[in-house]
């Protein structure tokens, strides 16, 4: 594979994961919209980034076992053919509960590219050097996503005579080029290919049946293995729990910041989504440092070791900066 | 317990910028040491998680992950 093939192969992973994280919080804007249209409080109207949120959750559970049997580039197509449906569904949903089911059903089946995508730009770049860049962009693509949503649903409402379904829209927008690259990609899964070409080798005994008896089975021990690391390894627990934390102060932030601003500084929907930039430039910081420790202080615990491979606490250098910096971001 | 109380409260409330007079630019600025730690909170103990059971968690996104780093 080319280098340019690969590049665009990269832009295409990491967009794909761009636009599913995306689409979480560019709901945010539209809240008291929502709220105003379909007649209910401002807490439920929250909801469809809540249910999107945990259909996100939950989907590349179920969904990303499928690429080792079928191959990552039907799942792609799969995930994005899905994502496009539900939120064109979700952007003429007649009633609040059809907008919840639809939004769910999105996050669920359109966003198992968060978990296949860093296999996907690992295989297409282990080999070079420039893997080392993209590398952590693609990391940041998922984390880009939340932040962009509400700066651009903000300008759109705007711009649309406060129509909250552009929201969805803009979903759509940016996910058809996706979803026809999807459609131009190539396999890039390294074991997938092998098998393949072996079973080309031989007479082809494999049934539908036989795909989607494998399937169910490669579910089954993703969630049985999720689970069984969830609850039987204590390190494991607390570091999940912590992390969900953060994750969930993140859309708390979407959710209050934009409050803060309005109500004590006067600004405008427009104006105090721009503040969410701040967020993005802490991580671009992060990534610098994770880049800094990953080839200083990581490097010398790998030379230091037999065989490359320090205990995975040195793993953690980042979290113990980072685990400082959230309470300062908190009681600024 | 009152001194903790007595002094904890006034730093808390000169420590938190989202009040009437201040800058909204201090405010906003929040944001940067917010998104170093939830960032590094995110990434980093997914890497550890996937150093650390490679074979159990060879499914999920964190494998994924560390695969490219």
């Amino acid at each position: 594979m080319g280098y340019l093939s690969g590049c665009l192969l990269s832009a295409q992973y990491t967009t794909d994961v761009r636009c599913s994280t995306f689409s979480t919080s560019v709901t945010v804007p539209a809240a008291g919209l929502i709220a105003s249209e379909f007649s209910i409080s401002h807490t439920r109207s929250l909801l469809p980034l809540t249910l999107y949120t945990l259909g996100l959750a939950l989907g590349p559970l179920f969904i990303a076992p499928f690429s080792e049997v079928v191959g990552r580039r039907w799942v792609y197509i799969f995930t994005i053919t899905s994502l496009l449906i539900f939120t064109a569904a979700a952007g003429v949903a007649p009633t609040f509960s059809a907008l919840l089911a639809f939004r769910f059903l999105a996050g669920f089946l359109g966003s198992a590219g968060m978990a296949i995508g860093g296999g996907s730009v690992a295989d297409l770049w282990s080999l070079q050097k420039v893997g080392g860049t993209i590398g952590p962009f693609f990391i940041l693509c998922p984390f880009l996503g939340p932040i962009l949503g509400p700066i651009a649903g903000t300008y759109l409402i705007e711009d649309h005579g406060n129509d909250w379904r552009w929201t969805q829209w803009i979903v759509l927008i940016t996910g058809a080029p996706l979803w026809i690259g999807a459609i131009l990609m190539e396999e890039t899964s390294k074991a997938w290919i092998i098998t393949h070409k072996f079973a080309s080798q031989k007479p082809a005994t494999t049934s539908l049946a036989t795909v989607a008896q494998v399937s169910i089975a490669k579910v089954k021990l993703a969630i049985l293995r999720s689970a069984k690391l969830l609850v039987t390894d204590i390190v494991c627990f607390s570091l999940t729990l912590y992390t969900a934390y953060a994750y969930a102060l993140t859309f708390s932030y979407f959710a209050s910041v934009p409050y803060v601003f309005r109500k004590y500084y006067h600004f405008t929907p427009v104006q105090s989504s721009l503040t969410f930039i701040s967020i993005a430039i802490g991580y671009f910081l992060a990534i610098c440092m994770f880049m800094t420790i990953d080839k200083t202080i990581y490097a010398r615990q790998v030379r230091a070791v037999a065989g490359g491979l320090p205990p995975p606490e040195h793993r953690l250098y980042a979290a113990l900066v980072g685990s400082v910096f959230l309470p300062i971001g908190l009681f600024w | 317990m009152h001194i903790q109380t007595k002094w904890a409260y006034p730093c808390l409330r000169s420590a938190w910028a989202a009040r009437e007079g201040g800058n909204w630019a201090v405010l906003a600025a929040s944001g940067i040491p917010f998104g170093i730690g939830a960032f590094s909170l995110f990434v980093s103990p997914t890497l550890q998680a996937a150093s650390s059971k490679p074979m159990l968690t060879s499914l999920t996104l964190s494998s994924q992950r560390s695969a490219i780093w």
